[in-house]
């Protein structure tokens, strides 16, 4: 924006390079529209400069939201139709099981809502963090609606489903983790999430064909997280390297770039566009309403 | 449900527990059962039913279960205690709790009353030493009774000695080898949980209530184990019908309450295994129709689940049940009462003394009211309903719930969906700064550490050192890709920085974030969502209340000294006061951006007072709401070097006053010219003389209160005394907090209790005793003069005097209030009076006339 804004004003100028610490990588259509456009190809320069500007030896990026691009749709929206798919699986893998008759996907997704608060509370904290886990949320589920045992598994199995089908790759970050190995540089993933490694691994081959990634962290089982900032040192400790020689990429500004930094690594937020949010800020609207109409008051847990 | 009751209130009570209880009853099992459950499987948990209400929820789920089913709840056993039981089950294991609850027990009672209490059911030994004088002592003594360890203390001891030993085989076996024990109660405050977790730290307790609440003094360190499954907070809130049961929680304890003794000891059986003794008789609790008609309503829905079974339609059955629920709760007509008019609740441990919930609407003793009773009953808007007629009830209903006015007239429907999509930020923060790095970085970490985060933040460098700006922002801690920075390149005042900056961007939101000042991190949250919300509607823009931070620079940084509420007093943006002077700093001020383009933005010519101006214009456009929380800090340098480091409110003192009188000319000029608005004209210069006249008044006060004996010669001391209190209270904080009203009724009822010798106000007021009090009267009434630290009643002290309404505090109407015509011109106020409900047409009018919007009639 080096340019004059008011022309009773021509003296003064907008000073736009001030993003030292951090670029701006605003525009997530360009990287979404997998043209290799010179936009999103400066970006990854200017990156890699960075990189070999501050002696950088790991690379590491979020998952969500960052590594893995979803679409426009919201948490609660993701539940709902997740439920969906969860209820018709069910009956076409346990054809004789009367409950599943009566079952409505708003029965599937409370029971979820139910199983995530559960196991988000109550899960026993590691250095005073807490954080859910997938399977125990599935457990919940299943008896609340009083579904058998190896319901269990076609549940798991839908979710890892539904989450490939529903993310794809960011290529400019995949180009850029390419780069930086062929430079002898250590690319991971970190993750806050319910989903165990072994599951974000499982989803991510679904995804792509040739991972980036040479480890990869989740909260989910290591119960430290990036949000409480208690997951770097272990991560450190892991991989033998010093905080300075990590540079970490994600999209929530608290878990991916105020708390690395102040564990030392280097950190660079990579925002969801507004056009984005606001997508999925309408599709919220409309969930919340919509359940609204059905009788269920959503707004205690329905998130973007 | 009216009518319903009038018939026949116990099938009223029936229906009103299949209709309305049943469904949210079946909602609280569903997770309940989900809870167990998980806790059972996952967590590899013992799942305890505590007994007594453990019973009735035990019945209640399994069928439940069977309605729906789902697999019944197995290896669950009862757990028999009650508070008692565990205080001296954890004897043993953590004595200080033990002798807590009983102290908080029978702190009133006598160690007699305690002892006979601990051995109701076997009776005292009959060694008992009943002449140990320390049995005529009162509880509140007891860690002295233990400590001295008296005869009659040993036996107690030895009887919790024994029973803790008991207690301790019994838990361990139930437990097992679990880590986890998950309790099943009602609620609400788990303090059987919280005994038991302290008394076994190797353990891990969880709690699964039907909702969770507390007070000020409860101990919330096992809080986030103590899940309410229905609802966990302190409070009714309109929005969360469900919320209610904390107004009325015996309409859920009860509900649960099984019939038979109360558990207070456990026993050896011939077997050699520990058990209840009283258990027997409470499992044989068999509620019917006619003995608990409620209950066996809820359990009618239960078995039918006419709503069909599934969890999400009972979630909505129960979702349309609560509304209509916490209406009767919070807004329970006479006959409504009736619903719960047969629950007694023990009011004591060992459950011998039985009192109603709601309490017969007649004096129990001299100088009982109905405003004690209602302090006393255990449903406060229920004996409201029986104290006063509905008309005067209903306020006085919805004043206890803090109902609007407006709740529950119309249906209820969930709140508006809070989702807020916006093409640009929500907020330009603006901030001008030259030449003050130190400050800048404060600004910038001000900003950064804000909850809300969809803001974009303009630096306006004032014509200073770019470079030095730039290297500041680069390295603070900030959200770098949210700043713009612009150079002025050369000065050009502090109101055309502003304009430069907020015309750079676009915005919903304009605030100007000085480069000295801060903000608390919830400032734009707080300020964002209330020009967000429906509040939006009528205001143009919002202040919150802010702090005054008293601060010097030193060669070690910034030091503050001292932080105080800036112009605390300021409740509403008045027009009229705005004329008079500027009493916020922008730093506490968000407005919409279409004000400001409609207004012109702010005038350039200004050196100082450019915001004041700016204001005026703004108010002649839209109103400003006020947020009551201080978010804003408003920094000064008013002490060591103020002129280097000054605010241009200290530093430039002289110009502040010399560029009063121009803004003031400028406007009126303009508005004389026809360039500008002719009543904002008016406006200044009335300001100008209110100003004046305001000074004045309080020279002539202060010389009038300087005469001695001023008091005696007025006609009504008491007036006088009210006025001089408001005079007092407004020197030291300001306007707007009472008006003479309130202080007529706060002195009046002062005077009665010096008079009526009432202790129980007296106390309240910190008042010692009764030559003290007549003392605190004088002094009240006498110059301020010669007392060092003038005395005046705190707000809350006229607050609670105001909200006083017992016998013997008959309010009279003040000199200047025309009683006869008020009760004239309002029959059915005069039909109230004339009945003796209330004592005077001005109780009326004070109390519920003012809030009708009835008109006070003054004397001439
Ligand atoms: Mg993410």
């Amino acid at each position: 924006m080096n340019h004059v804004i008011d022309k009773d004003y021509f003296k003064y100028k907008t000073v736009d390079d001030v993003n030292y610490t951090e670029i701006n990588i605003a525009s997530r259509e360009i990287i979404t529209n997998k043209h290799k456009s010179t936009k999103t190809s400066d970006i990854e320069n200017r990156i890699i400069q960075y990189i070999r500007e501050n002696d950088i030896k790991v690379l590491s990026f979020d998952v969500f939201d960052t590594y893995l691009l979803r679409n426009s749709k919201p948490e609660a929206a993701r539940y709902m139709e997740l439920s969906n798919i969860i209820l018709k699986r069910l009956k076409d893998s346990l054809p004789h099981q009367e409950r599943l008759s009566t079952l409505d996907p708003a029965d599937i997704c409370l029971a979820r809502i139910a199983g995530m608060q559960a196991t988000y509370r109550t899960r026993p904290r590691v250095e005073g963090c807490g954080e859910g886990e997938i399977r125990e949320v599935i457990a919940m589920q299943c008896r609340l609606i009083g579904l058998p045992a190896q319901a269990e598994d076609i549940l798991l199995e839908a979710e890892i489903a539904y989450e490939a089908e529903n993310l794809s790759e960011n290529t400019l970050l995949a180009r850029l983790a390419r780069r930086f190995r062929k430079e002898g540089g250590k690319v991971i993933l970190v993750s806050d999430m319910y989903l165990g490694a072994d599951i974000i691994a499982e989803i991510i081959h679904r995804v792509v064909k040739r991972p980036v990634h040479q480890h990869l962290f989740s909260s989910a089982d290591m119960v430290v997280s990036k949000r409480s900032g208690k997951i770097f040192p272990a991560i450190e400790r892991i991989l033998g390297h010093a905080p300075r020689e990590f540079l970490h990429i994600g999209d929530s500004w608290t878990g991916d770039v105020e708390r690395p930094r102040k564990a030392g690594w280097h950190a660079m937020h990579f925002p969801i566009p507004r056009t984005e949010l606001n997508k999925r800020k309408a599709a919220l609207a409309e969930f919340i309403r919509e359940m609204d109409e059905k009788g269920i008051n959503t707004r205690a847990w329905a998130k973007l | 449900m009216q009518e319903l009751i009038a018939k026949n209130a116990d099938h009223a009570r029936h229906e009103f527990g299949r209709e309305l209880l049943g469904p949210v009853v079946a909602d609280y099992l569903y997770r309940l059962y989900g809870t167990i459950r998980f806790f059972q499987d996952v967590r590899k948990a013992r799942v305890l039913f505590v007994s007594r209400a453990g019973i009735r929820i035990r019945r209640a789920l399994d069928t439940f279960t069977q309605a729906t089913g789902l697999p019944p709840v197995e290896d669950a056993p009862d757990f028999w205690i009650s508070r008692l039981m565990v205080a001296k089950g954890t004897w043993r294991r953590h004595r200080d709790n033990a002798i807590a609850v009983l102290k908080g027990e029978f702190y009133h009672h006598t160690l007699r009353e305690m002892a006979e209490a601990m051995f109701r059911h076997d009776g005292l030994p009959p060694d008992f030493p009943q002449d140990d004088p320390w049995l005529e002592r009162k509880g509140k003594e007891i860690e002295a009774f233990f400590a001295e360890n008296g005869p009659a203390a040993q036996v107690i001891a030895a009887h919790f000695e024994d029973q803790s030993r008991l207690f301790e085989e019994y838990f361990t076996d139930l437990a097992g080898d679990r880590d986890t024990i998950l309790l099943v109660d009602t609620g609400w405050a788990g303090t059987a949980q919280r005994l038991l977790a302290d008394a076994w730290p190797e353990k891990t307790f969880w709690g699964a209530y039907f909702g969770r609440y507390g007070f000020e003094t409860t101990d919330r360190r096992y809080w986030p184990n103590m899940i309410g499954l229905v609802f966990e907070q302190d409070t009714f809130e309109y929005e969360k019908p469900e919320t209610c049961v904390v107004l009325h929680r015996h309409m859920i304890e009860h509900l649960f309450e099984p019939h038979g003794p109360s558990i207070e000891r456990l026993a050896r059986s011939d077997a050699g295994t520990v058990f209840a003794p009283e258990a027997e008789a409470v499992r044989a609790d068999a509620p019917t129709a006619a003995t608990d008609p409620m209950f066996t309503g809820v359990m009618t829905y239960l078995a039918d689940l006419p709503d069909g079974g599934s969890l999400a339609a009972l979630h909505a059955a129960a979702g349309r049940a609560w509304p209509e629920i916490a209406r009767i709760v919070t807004l329970p007509t006479r006959e409504e009462t009736a619903l719960f008019g047969h629950i007694r609740r023990s009011a004591d441990f060992g459950k011998t003394l039985m009192v109603p919930l709601l309490l017969p609407p007649e004096d129990r003793f001299e100088g009982d009211s109905p405003e004690r009773r209602i302090q006393d009953s255990l449903w406060q808007p229920g004996q409201a309903a029986l104290e006063y007629p509905r008309d005067l009830a209903e306020p006085l209903q919805r004043r206890l719930a803090g109902l609007g006015p407006f709740d529950f007239k119309k249906p209820w429907t969930p709140p508006a969906v809070n989702v807020h999509i916006r093409q640009r930020p929500a907020v330009a923060v603006i901030t001008r700064t030259l030449d003050r790095p130190m400050f800048l970085k404060r600004a910038l970490e001000s900003v950064a550490a804000q909850t809300f985060d969809d803001y974009v933040h303009v630096i306006v460098s004032d014509g200073g050192d770019i470079d030095l700006v730039r290297d500041t922002i680069r390295d603070t801690e900030c959200r770098h890709n949210r700043i713009l920075l612009i150079d002025n390149v050369e000065n050009r005042g502090m109101e055309a920085a502003s304009n430069i900056g907020i015309r750079a961007v676009d915005s919903d939101y304009i605030v100007i974030h000085d480069d000295d000042d801060s903000w608390e991190p919830a400032y734009l949250e707080k300020t964002v969502a209330f020009l967000d919300g429906p509040k939006g509607e009528i205001y143009g823009g919002v202040i919150s209340k802010s702090m005054y931070v008293s601060e010097e620079v030193t060669r070690e940084g910034i030091k503050v000294h001292a932080r105080v509420p800036y112009h605390g007093w300021v409740e509403n943006v008045h027009i009229m006061e705005m004329a008079i002077q500027n009493f916020f700093p922008p730093i506490a001020f968000l407005y919409k951006r279409e004000i400001y383009d409609r207004i012109g933005g702010y005038n350039e010519a200004y050196p100082v007072l450019g915001d004041w101006d700016f204001n005026l214009r703004f108010l002649m456009e839209a109103d400003i709401g006020v947020l009551p929380e201080p978010l804003a800090n408003y920094h000064h340098r008013d002490r060591g070097n103020t002129h280097l480091f000054g605010n241009s409110v200290i530093a430039g003192r002289d110009k502040h006053v010399e560029y009063a009188a121009i803004v003031r000319n400028r406007l009126t000029r303009n508005a004389l010219q026809g360039g500008g608005n002719a009543s904002i004209a008016v406006l200044v210069g009335i300001g100008l003389h209110l100003d004046a006249l305001r000074q004045e008044t309080r020279r002539i006060q202060q010389r009038t209160e300087e005469m001695p004996g001023m008091i005696n010669a007025l006609a009504n001391p008491i007036q006088e005394l009210a006025r001089k209190q408001q005079n007092e209270m407004e020197r030291q904080s300001g306007p707007g907090l009472f008006d003479a009203d309130d202080y007529w009724v706060a002195m009046t009822r002062l005077e009665r209790a010096v008079l009526l010798k009432d202790w129980s106000v007296l106390r309240k007021l910190g008042v010692k005793d009764i030559s003290r009090g007549r003392l605190l009267l004088m002094k009240l009434g006498l110059s301020r003069k010669g007392f060092e630290k003038p005395p005046r009643l705190s707000a809350e002290s006229i607050k609670f005097l105001t909200q006083l309404r017992k016998k013997g505090y008959e309010l009279e109407p003040p000199p200047d209030f025309d009683e006869e015509a008020y009760l004239s011109r309002n029959p059915d106020v005069a039909a109230v009076v004339a009945q003796g409900k209330l004592h005077s047409g001005f109780e009326h009018y004070y109390y519920y006339g003012k809030k009708e919007g009835r008109k006070r009639i003054s004397r001439n």
